[in-house]
Formats: C-alpha cells, sequence, structure tokens
C-alpha cells in the first residue's frame, strides 16, 4: 500500500530524522509514504477568522494536488498523510470548512485556475498516527518489533493540535490512547501522566521564549515526577519546544537532568531494527543516544 | 343554517395585530352567519354569556369562536353551547392568537390571514355534524410502576382513597434513589427515617400489591381498561419463609459489588439490598450464584433453617387489568465516564453525588467515617463540583439538574459536621436555591459551618500524588487557581433511567428532547400523558427534589383516582370510521396507527370474504393518520370528514 | 480603577458585532462560567481572565479589551474551545481580538527585531505561525 504524503516545511530540515525514520518504518509495514509532488506550506497554523478565505487558498491547493497524486500511485485511498501536528490540523480544518461550504470551495478554485487546478472536495487528510492505528494495527507493528524497547518509561505527548478542535482531532481528545498503544506494542513502559496535552507554547517560541519556557519546565517536571525517562512527540514544533528549551533551561539553572525528546517513529524504528541513521539523531538538542546506549538498545551485536 | 362568529380580542394579545372589528364585519358578510361579535375577553363569564344568549335569541346551531389555541378553551366553549343544547361538536375554533397575533407583527397582514382562517372556518361549520361521546366501562384498580418515593406515596395515596393499587418495582426492593441518600436537604434529616415507615406502610396496607423484581413487560387497550402483563423474575428465596437471619450470607463464596452501596463495597450473591428493604426478604442474584445452573454450590440452601431457598423457581407472568396507571421509574446520574476532563472515573478520588452519600452513610461502605475510595485515607479537604454534565449544551446536558445545587450544599454541611477542622469548597456557576426554606439552607452552610463558595467552573482534574489537582477559576476575584483535594465530588446531572426509556417504550409515551417523559401540558397538565389514562410522577418528567417529587405523585394519585373511582368514562368522540365499501383491506391503514387501535377483520360481501380496516373505538385518540395514509379514502375521521377539510383548503384558496 | 459607566452607545456596539462578525461567534452565548479561563494554561501571564474578556466584549469595552495582553498571549491550543460549555470557539474570539487590532489598529503593535541566528535556529512552521497570528502579514 501506497500513502500520498505531504511533508510541510519542517520535516525536511531540523526534523529530518523525522521523516525518514517514518518513511522507513512505513515501508516496513507495508503503508508506504510517498512524498507529494509540488507541495506547499500549508499555512501552519489554520484561521479561525470566518472571513479570510485568502489564507485557505494554500491549504486547498495541498489537497487537489495531493488528489491528483493519489491517482497516480495505484490503490491508494483519497488520503493524504502528514507527519506534523500543525499541517494535520490546518489541512483537516480547512478541508472540512470547504466540504461544508461549496462556496467557499467554488471561490478558491477560481484562485487556482492559474496552476490547472481544482479541488473536488474528495480527500480525507490523516496524522501518520491514525495510519498506524486505523489502516495498520497495532499487532502488526508488535509482529514487526525485533528489538522491544525494554527498560525505556515512555510519557506519550500529545500536545493540543492532535486533539483540538473537533473537526481535526485524532482522538477523543480528554483520553487519547493512541501513542500509548504504539508505545505498548513496541514493548515500552506507558507513563500515565497528566500534562499529555497541555500545549507547549506553540509559535511563542519566536518572540516569547518565556511563555513556552513556563510549558516546559511544568510538563518535564509532570513526565518526571510520574517516572517517565523520555518523551514521544507527533508533531517537530512540540519536539523543538521541549528539545530545546529544556537545554535552554539547564543553561537558566531552572531544570537539570533533561531528558531525551523522541519522535514516534524514531523510536518505532529502533524497536523494528531498522538502520539507525534515518533518525538524525545529531539534529537533537539533548542527545537521545545516552539512554538508548544505558539501555542497550543500540549498539549490541545482533 | 345559523352561525354565530365570536371573535375575541384577548386583552390586546390579539387586538394588537389583528383588527379584530374588520374581521367581525368581514365575518357577517359570510353565507350562513347570522351574528358576528367582538368581546375583549371570551372566555370570561360575559364572553360566554353572550354566546349562549344569541344562542337563544337568534335561534344558532353552530358557534365559531376566534381567539386562542382550542388546547386552551375548546372544552369552555363546547360546555357553554352545551349549557344552552347545542351538541358541543358543532364548535369551531380558529386560532388567531397562536397561529395569527404571536407569530406576526404586521397589522394589515395579520388581519388579512384571521380574516381567511374565519372564513375556511365558517365553511366547514356549515358542514359539522353533531356526534355522540362513546361510553366504556373502567376497571376500579391502578397500576404504579417504579417504587421511588414517587411511586410509593402515589401508590399510598391511591391505597388511601380506598382502592387497590398494584406497585411494580424494577429492583428487589422498593425506596428508589431517596433509599441510597444518607441525610436530606433543607432539614437535614434522615433519609431513610423518613422513608422507610412510608416503605412499611406500603408492605402492611391491604389495598397495595407490591411486586418487586418485576418489570412491566406489554400494555395493551386503553383508558379505563389496560390489559398489562408483568413479569416477575424468580427471587430464589421463598418471602414469606426468610426471616432475615443472614445465616447465608458467611457461606457464600460469591463476592461481587454492591450497588446499592454504587459499587463501593462487596456484597455475596445472595444478599439484601440494605436492612430496611421492602419486600424483607434475601434475594439471590442468579447472574452471581454458582448454584442456580450448573448445580455446583448449595451452601446457602444448607445453611438456611425455614428452608426458604428454592433453585427451581420460575418466572412467573402475571397478568392483570387496571383503569389507570401512575409511571414513576425515576432518575439515573449522568455517567461519569463521559466527563473526560474529569477523568472519566479513572481517577479514584473523584466521585459522584451518590457515591459521596454512601460514603458518609453510617450504613455505608466506611461506616460513616468518610474514608476515601484509593487509599481508605480520613478525608480533609473536599472539593464539590457543581453543574457536573448539567448546563452544557455542547457535550454534555443542556439543561440545569435543579437539585445538585442544593445536594452539593447538603453534603459539604454534612462533611463540616462530620470532620470540623476540614474545608469544603464548592465550585459553582450560579448557585439555585429555589425552594423553600433553601436559600436558607445555603446561607447556614456558609455561615455556619463555614463552606466556601467558588464561582468558577473547574476545567481539569488531575491526580498529583496522592491528591488531585483542581484546576479552576474564581471569576469574582478574575483569577485561575488551583488546589488540591483528598476527594472531589462531581455533582453530576439528572438523566432519565434506563427504566423510563424501556417503560416509554413499552406505553408509546412521548419523550421530551432530553428523554424525559412529556407531560401532557408542562404547565397546568404537569402529570398528565400524551395517552389518557397513564399519568407521570417525580423525576421520570424531570429532575425533583423530594418535596416537588411527592407533591406530584399525590397529584398523579389524584388523576388516577379520577379514572378509577368512575363506572363508566366517555371516550374521545373525533375517532376514525371506515367505509367498508371502498375499503381494499390493503392494511397501511393498520401500520401507520400510533395506536395500534386498526384491525383487519373479515367481512362477507355478496356471499364472499374479505378483509376490511376495523377501527376499535376506544383505542383511538382522532389523530387522523389513518385518514391521511389511506390511498382509497375509505377512513374518514368524525369532525374532520374530508369534505369539510376540502372545503376549508378551498375556501383558503380563494383570497 | 474599580469603576465603569455602563453605556450601549454606537462604538460599543460596533466593536461587539465586529468581534462577533469575524470570529463567527455568538458572544451573548457566554454565561461566564470560567471553564475557558480555569483550563487555559497561560492563563497566569494574561492580564485578565478570558471569560472577563468576554465579557468586556460583551459589553463593548474596546479601549480595555484591547489594552489587555490576554488575546496577545494565548496560544490557539482551543483548550477553552472544546471545553466551553456554551458551545463557544473561544479561541476564535481571541483570534477576532488580534485580528481586529491587525486590521483596525496595526500602529498599536510593536514591532519585532529578531536577531539572525534565532531565526536561522527556529522551526519555520513557528516562524510562519507567529507571523500569521501577530502581524499582518
Ligand atoms: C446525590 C443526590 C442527593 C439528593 N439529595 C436530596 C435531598 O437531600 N433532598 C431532596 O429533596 N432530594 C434529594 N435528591 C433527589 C431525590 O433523590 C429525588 O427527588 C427522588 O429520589 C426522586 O424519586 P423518584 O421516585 O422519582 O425516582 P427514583 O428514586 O429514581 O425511583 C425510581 C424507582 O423506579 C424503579 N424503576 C425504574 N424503572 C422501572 C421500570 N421500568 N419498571 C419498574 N420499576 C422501575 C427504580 O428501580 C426505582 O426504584 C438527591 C438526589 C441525588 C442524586
Ligand atoms: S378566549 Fe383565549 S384569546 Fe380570548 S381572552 Fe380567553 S384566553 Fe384570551
Ligand atoms: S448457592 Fe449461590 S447464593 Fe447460595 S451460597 Fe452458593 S453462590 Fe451463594
Ligand atoms: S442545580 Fe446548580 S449544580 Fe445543578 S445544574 Fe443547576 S446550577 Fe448546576
Ligand atoms: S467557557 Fe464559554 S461560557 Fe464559560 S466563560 Fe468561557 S466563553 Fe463563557
Amino acid at each position: 500500500m501506497k500513502n500520498s504524503y505531504f511533508p510541510g516545511c519542517n520535516l525536511k530540515t531540523e526534523a529530518k530524522g523525522f521523516e525518514q525514520s517514518a518513511i522507513a518504518v512505513s515501508k516496513a509495514l507495508d503503508a508506504e509514504l510517498v512524498e507529494m509532488p509540488e507541495w506547499n506550506c500549508c499555512g501552519t497554523v489554520q484561521t479561525m477568522t470566518t472571513d479570510n478565505l485568502m489564507r485557505r487558498i494554500a491549504p486547498v491547493r495541498v489537497l487537489s494536488r495531493a488528489s491528483n497524486h493519489v491517482k497516480e500511485l495505484k490503490n491508494s485511498q483519497n488520503q493524504v498523510i502528514t507527519l506534523c501536528s500543525m499541517c494535520n490540523s490546518t489541512l483537516k480544518i480547512v478541508n472540512a470548512e470547504v466540504k461544508e461550504n461549496p462556496n467557499d470551495l467554488e471561490k478558491i478554485n477560481f484562485q487556482l485556475e492559474n496552476d490547472d487546478l481544482v479541488y473536488e472536495g474528495d480527500m480525507e487528510v490523516k496524522h501518520f498516527l491514525e495510519i498506524l492505528r486505523d489502516d495498520v494495527g497495532y499487532e502488526n507493528i508488535a509482529k514487526k518489533v525485533t528489538n522491544p524497547l525494554e527498560g525505556m518509561k515512555i510519557a506519550s505527548y500529545y500536545g493540543c493540535m492532535l486533539l483540538h478542535p473537533e473537526k481535526a482531532k485524532i482522538d477523543d481528545e480528554e483520553m487519547p490512547t493512541v501513542m500509548e498503544s504504539i508505545v505498548l506494542s513496541l514493548g515500552a513502559e506507558v507513563v500515565d501522566w497528566p500534562y499529555f496535552k497541555q500545549c507547549c507554547g506553540s509559535y511563542h517560541i519566536v518572540d516569547r521564549d518565556d511563555i513556552v519556557n513556563s510549558q516546559v519546565v511544568k510538563i518535564i517536571r509532570n513526565a518526571k515526577k510520574t517516572g517517565a525517562n523520555a518523551l514521544i512527540v507527533a508533531c517537530p514544533l512540540c519536539a523543538y519546544n521541549l528539545d530545546n528549551q529544556q537545554v535552554e533551561l539547564e543553561k537558566l539553572g531552572v531544570e537539570k537532568e533533561p531528558i531525551p525528546i523522541f519522535y514516534f517513529t524514531q523510536l518505532m524504528a529502533i524497536a523494528m531494527g531498522l538502520p539507525q541513521k534515518v533518525n538524525h539523531f545529531e539534529d537533537h538538542h539533548i542527545n537521545p543516544i545516552l539512554l538508548l546506549k544505558e539501555l542497550g538498545l543500540i549498539g549490541k551485536k545482533k | 343554517m345559523r352561525i354565530g362568529v365570536y371573535v375575541c380580542e384577548c386583552g390586546k394579545n390579539i387586538s394588537a395585530t389583528v383588527d379584530v372589528e374588520k374581521v367581525v364585519d368581514y365575518a357577517k358578510s359570510l353565507p350562513n352567519v347570522a351574528a358576528s361579535r367582538v368581546y375583549k375577553y371570551m372566555c370570561a363569564d360575559p364572553g360566554q354569556e353572550l354566546i349562549k344568549k344569541d344562542i337563544e335569541e337568534l335561534k344558532l346551531d353552530k358557534v365559531i369562536v376566534a381567539a386562542c389555541s382550542p388546547r386552551m378553551h375548546e372544552p369552555t366553549f363546547r360546555a357553554a353551547i352545551e349549557d344552552k343544547g347545542l351538541n358541543p361538536y358543532t364548535l369551531e375554533i380558529v386560532n388567531i392568537r397562536e397561529q395569527v397575533s404571536w407569530v406576526h407583527d404586521d397589522k394589515k397582514k395579520g388581519t388579512k390571514k384571521a380574516k381567511s382562517l374565519v372564513k375556511s372556518s365558517v365553511m366547514r361549520s356549515a358542514l359539522m355534524e353533531p356526534l355522540d361521546r362513546k361510553k366504556v366501562g373502567v376497571t376500579h384498580k391502578a397500576l404504579v410502576i417504579g417504587a421511588g418515593i414517587a411511586g410509593i406515596q402515589a401508590a399510598l395515596d391511591i391505597a388511601g382513597s380506598g382502592y387497590q393499587v398494584t406497585l411494580v418495582e424494577k429492583t428487589s426492593s422498593i425506596g428508589g434513589k431517596m433509599a441510597q441518600l444518607d441525610k436530606t436537604f433543607p432539614t437535614l434529616d434522615c433519609s431513610a427515617c423518613i422513608l422507610s415507615p412510608k416503605m412499611v406502610e406500603v408492605g402492611r396496607n391491604p389495598n397495595i400489591t407490591l411486586i418487586a423484581n418485576a418489570e412491566v413487560e406489554q400494555v395493551d387497550g386503553y383508558v379505563g381498561n389496560f390489559k398489562v402483563k408483568i413479569k416477575k423474575k424468580p427471587r430464589y428465596v421463598i418471602e414469606e419463609r426468610c426471616t432475615m437471619c443472614d445465616d447465608c450470607v458467611p457461606v457464600c463464596p460469591v463476592i461481587v459489588h454492591d450497588e446499592y452501596n454504587e459499587n463501593l463495597s462487596p456484597r455475596k450473591a445472595i444478599y439484601i439490598a440494605f436492612p430496611q428493604a421492602i419486600p424483607a426478604s434475601y434475594i439471590i442474584n442468579p447472574d452471581d450464584c454458582l448454584g442456580i445452573d450448573p448445580l455446583i454450590c448449595s451452601k446457602c440452601k444448607d445453611v438456611c433453617g425455614p428452608e426458604a431457598i428454592d433453585f427451581d423457581m420460575k418466572p412467573e407472568i402475571i397478568e392483570d387489568e387496571f383503569g389507570a396507571i401512575v409511571v414513576a421509574t425515576g432518575f439515573d446520574t449522568y455517567p461519569i465516564e463521559n466527563l473526560g476532563e474529569y477523568g472519566q472515573g479513572n481517577i479514584p478520588d473523584v466521585i459522584t453525588g451518590l457515591e459521596f452519600e454512601r460514603l458518609i452513610s453510617p450504613g455505608g461502605p466506611s461506616t460513616g467515617d468518610l474514608r476515601r475510595p484509593s487509599d481508605g485515607k480520613l478525608v480533609k479537604n473536599v472539593v464539590f463540583i457543581h453543574c457536573a454534565g448539567s448546563r452544557d449544551p455542547a457535550k454534555h446536558l443542556p439543561y440545569c439538574s435543579k437539585i445538585c445545587c442544593m445536594y452539593s450544599t447538603k453534603q459539604a454541611l454534612m462533611f463540616k459536621h462530620e470532620v470540623r477542622d476540614g474545608t469544603a469548597v464548592n465550585f459553582y456557576i450560579d448557585i439555585r436555591t429555589g425552594g423553600k426554606d433553601y436559600e436558607e439552607f445555603y446561607q447556614r452552610a456558609a455561615e455556619e459551618a463555614k463552606v466556601i463558595y467558588i464561582r468558577g467552573k473547574v476545567s481539569e482534574l488531575i491526580q498529583d500524588g496522592d491528591k488531585i489537582l483542581v484546576k479552576g477559576v474564581n471569576t469574582l476575584t478574575a483569577e485561575t487557581v488551583e488546589l488540591h483535594a483528598d476527594l472531589v465530588v462531581l455533582a453530576t446531572g439528572i438523566i432519565p433511567s434506563q427504566g423510563t426509556k424501556d417503560i416509554a417504550s413499552v406505553l408509546r409515551l412521548s419523550l421530551g428532547i432530553n428523554g424525559f417523559i412529556k407531560e401532557a401540558h408542562p404547565k397546568l397538565k404537569p402529570v398528565e400523558t400524551s395517552i389518557t389514562g397513564v399519568f407521570v410522577a417525580g423525576c421520570a418528567t424531570g429532575p425533583k427534589d423530594i418535596p416537588e417529587t411527592v407533591s406530584q405523585a399525590g397529584r398523579a394519585a389524584v388523576r388516577a383516582c379520577n379514572i378509577i373511582a368512575q363506572d363508566e368514562i366517555e371516550v374521545e368522540a373525533t375517532i376514525a370510521h371506515v367505509d367498508e365499501i371502498l375499503c381494499r383491506g390493503c392494511g397501511i391503514c393498520v401500520g401507520t396507527c400510533p395506536y395500534s387501535a386498526i384491525t383487519l377483520i373479515d367481512t362477507k360481501r355478496f356471499g364472499n370474504i374479505y378483509k376490511v380496516a376495523s377501527v376499535n373505538e376506544a383505542l383511538c385518540k382522532g389523530c387522523g393518520s389513518c385518514a391521511a395514509a389511506c390511498l382509497n379514502g375509505a377512513i374518514n375521521q368524525f369532525g374532520f370528514e374530508d369534505k369539510q377539510i376540502l372545503a376549508m383548503i378551498q375556501a383558503l384558496g380563494e383570497e | 480603577m474599580s469603576y465603569d459607566y455602563i453605556e450601549f452607545g454606537d462604538t460599543e456596539k460596533e466593536f461587539t458585532s465586529k468581534i462577533e462578525e469575524i470570529s463567527g461567534q455568538n458572544i451573548f452565548s457566554c454565561y461566564q462560567c470560567g471553564k475557558c479561563s480555569a483550563g487555559c494554561a497561560f492563563s497566569n501571564l494574561m492580564e485578565k481572565t478570558i471569560n472577563h474578556t468576554m465579557q468586556l466584549v460583551q459589553l463593548g469595552k474596546k479601549e480595555k479589551v484591547l489594552q489587555s495582553n490576554t488575546h496577545w498571549v494565548c496560544a490557539s491550543c482551543l483548550t477553552c474551545t472544546v471545553r466551553c460549555p456554551r458551545e463557544i470557539d473561544v479561541a476564535a474570539v481571541m483570534e477576532a481580538i488580534r485580528e481586529y487590532t491587525l486590521r483596525y489598529e496595526p500602529e498599536t503593535i510593536e514591532r519585532l527585531d529578531l536577531p539572525e541566528e534565532l531565526l536561522k535556529k527556529i522551526p519555520n512552521i513557528a516562524l510562519v505561525g507567529s507571523f500569521r497570528k501577530k502581524s499582518e502579514l
């Protein structure tokens, strides 16, 4: 099975390890992510204004190109996959909005004429987590695990965009289970912690890192207190904020002993025994290799 | 033919939007109209006198009143014309209030619409014929379904009037939710102390037949003559023999959750719901017991001195007839599992109001000490969260559950009496204390017991070590607030019980949008239902406290007695009738009738047997569905004959 | 500061209806339960609570609403929206207040000077997101 995959802007740069591990995992699980051609930025944050169609053009352009891409890929479902919670949320919301309001879609399609594109409202947007849950299935993930993540105590961090709003949520907004289920199938221990949906501070990192820091402290302290030795995330921005700001907080003397942040497919790649280079751990701010070595999860001879 | 037309001003209710004088003048120009007048309040005595006088002096034979909805005053005006010898079914009401003045604001258009409606009614009136009301006999016995405080009170009141009443309860004991409460607002008297005398009286009263552990399976018939099938589940303990010695309980090896204690404590497969239970007998739950099928345990039977245990008991179907029915099937509380932000029931020390009642009760799982469920520690500070699920159209219940402000206040007060150095904090949006002595009770909680009230909603509850972190807001100081609690009590809202929904479908009662049984009129017929002869009391119609439940039960009892006291009662005259010549026996009407009043019967015509539809006159409510559905025009409804309706449509079309 | 004169003149009504228009929300659905404020992770940094802001929008108190930092501290996490019992998209109201400022009073917004190395380091999504929420871009 091949899936049309929309990378968005971060997965090619700071988060290349997220993308490469996800692609490697997707191949191993027969749900291959194939990058769609000619994609553009989705707009990152969806606009919540009612009167601004301009901001909905970029996502619709992505959807129409993805729709064409799906037709090229044989036997592919009408869905486009993202690896970023922000893209997932923006695309999902706009997709729902234009499906509900055909008049708006018509106006946007008029703008897309220059690109020879038209969007028919025929696509679904999915985060890769949904594919793993609904198309692949947890048992099939477990079957591929050759290197169970024994000793890892993982707090699954959802953040807000995977669960909010109603139109974009991938799971129950108050009590989600998809990430924990994946953690279990990888042979790691699930940490039951309440801060899984506390916002990381998001785009405030640009000019108000104090806001982000105050969130990161709360989240990380709670994860440690409940016994976690690592966090998994499903979004490059959450990853950056939790990863980089722990380092900053250490410099500021606010919080010591940072814990590593993984994108969920990086740990899947390790558990499934895929080549380690896909993970690009060198891009991380807190070195995850130390913990993995300590637990004997990498570097041992099979 | 001499028709009188009477137009009502209804104070300004009608005359503000309808030029009544113009309508009166217009009516005079219509065929057969012998009199046309306006009056300020037609329903008042002088208004009625006006009509009566005209009937006498002008020899009217039909009357039309253009006023409010026929649901309001049709009976008033029917009685008035009957008084002067006219047939009540020759009255026609034109609704120019709800259908004209209240829904329009343009006086010109309103007047025009009123005129057309009057015209169409004049046309119909000319074709109306006198009808007779049929009479049917009555069974002098009532059925009460559900034995919470509502059902108990209704049964006692009916029995007290000297009539036989059968009380059917689904569970092993009567008492309902009130039996689970510790103390009751606004007096703080002990719930069991005020309830158990009534329960004992139910067991003792010769006019009351109590059938517990039973459910009503089927109801046929109609007002005065309901035929009812009741399924009594086996108790496996012979009620009359059980001496309540409790010898069986220690030997029973099966341990399950105790529903009476809201699953906070264990019980055995053989048990009694609570010491004061009525019927006063133990019971075996067949789902829990090992002994019933297959026979692998009979420990209880072996120790039972009076030989009360009988594993061979079978379900029993009891068939009986009743003149009237009172439904009192009560409520449940909104499931905590739906409240994700409050832990969905996964945080052991976040409990519901009912669980709190059991925890603080001396007869409850922590024998009155108020120990919390997770680790049995004594509780020092409690947070009560009001409106848990209520007043939340976005995700939960849109309505106010009415009693939870008061019960949370009561529980906070009870807690403070129990734990004097403890703190009790209530998070509320609005405090609703609209009952006698309720406001004073709330003030007492704050003033005397120092219960803290914080105005604001809690957004999230988080397990933090062995405490619960409460994330709330204080809208009065305009700050978000956090605090740690040993125990959090959710004032979960009131929803119709499963039993209420079940019985509504057995009886085909209409439900309101929130699933409670719908009253015939929200103000003036609060215990009547969509079905004549079936009444409802207590929380089955919506959230209520005990005083309101009891008064409602009393009214339901009186209304039931109104029926069973009579030897015969009149049934609706505007019922359907079949023209057998036109009927081709297709049966479409049979499926259309919501009251199962139509059956196909055999009839002989030219020596052959044909199927034709036949209407049970007592069952038919005159809804007209069948008349509209019949493709052959074989069914008509008395008082709403096709020719009358067509005349109205034609009149409206002529404008 | 603890005195206010309530008046429903044109300015007040216009402000309220403009916010309603941009957000597509009925501001008057709010019954001041405060659940939005209670669940907001950033309320400790806000000068006014969210429900307080909602009330001020109902009353058309434009100056007070715009002076407060509440809508700028909002990170659009939408927790308020999913929990509001009255089905108000509260985050959209915050967005509408930002948009109102950006559209009608952009001169009140301070310009940012972001250092080069920060721009290099920070993920694109954060930059685009921030510009979209906080600037006229
Ligand atoms: C936590 C809490 C505290 C409260 N505290 C107070 C207080 O202090 N003061 C006060 O005035 N009020 C209080 N109330 C309200 C009070 O409990 C109700 O007003 C009262 O119980 C309503 O009685 P009911 O008979 O209508 O319903 P219920 O008590 O629910 O009784 C219904 C009965 O019908 C039975 N039944 C259901 N379906 C069927 C069926 N299909 N067939 C046969 N039987 C059926 C049930 O088993 C039950 O026995 C409190 C409520 C709660 C939740
Ligand atoms: S008859 Fe109806 S409309 Fe007229 S006064 Fe009475 S209530 Fe009002
Ligand atoms: S027969 Fe049933 S009720 Fe009796 S002791 Fe055995 S398990 Fe318990
Ligand atoms: S009675 Fe009070 S606690 Fe219950 S729903 Fe109404 S306002 Fe809320
Ligand atoms: S949660 Fe909704 S209703 Fe409650 S204060 Fe906030 S906006 Fe108003």
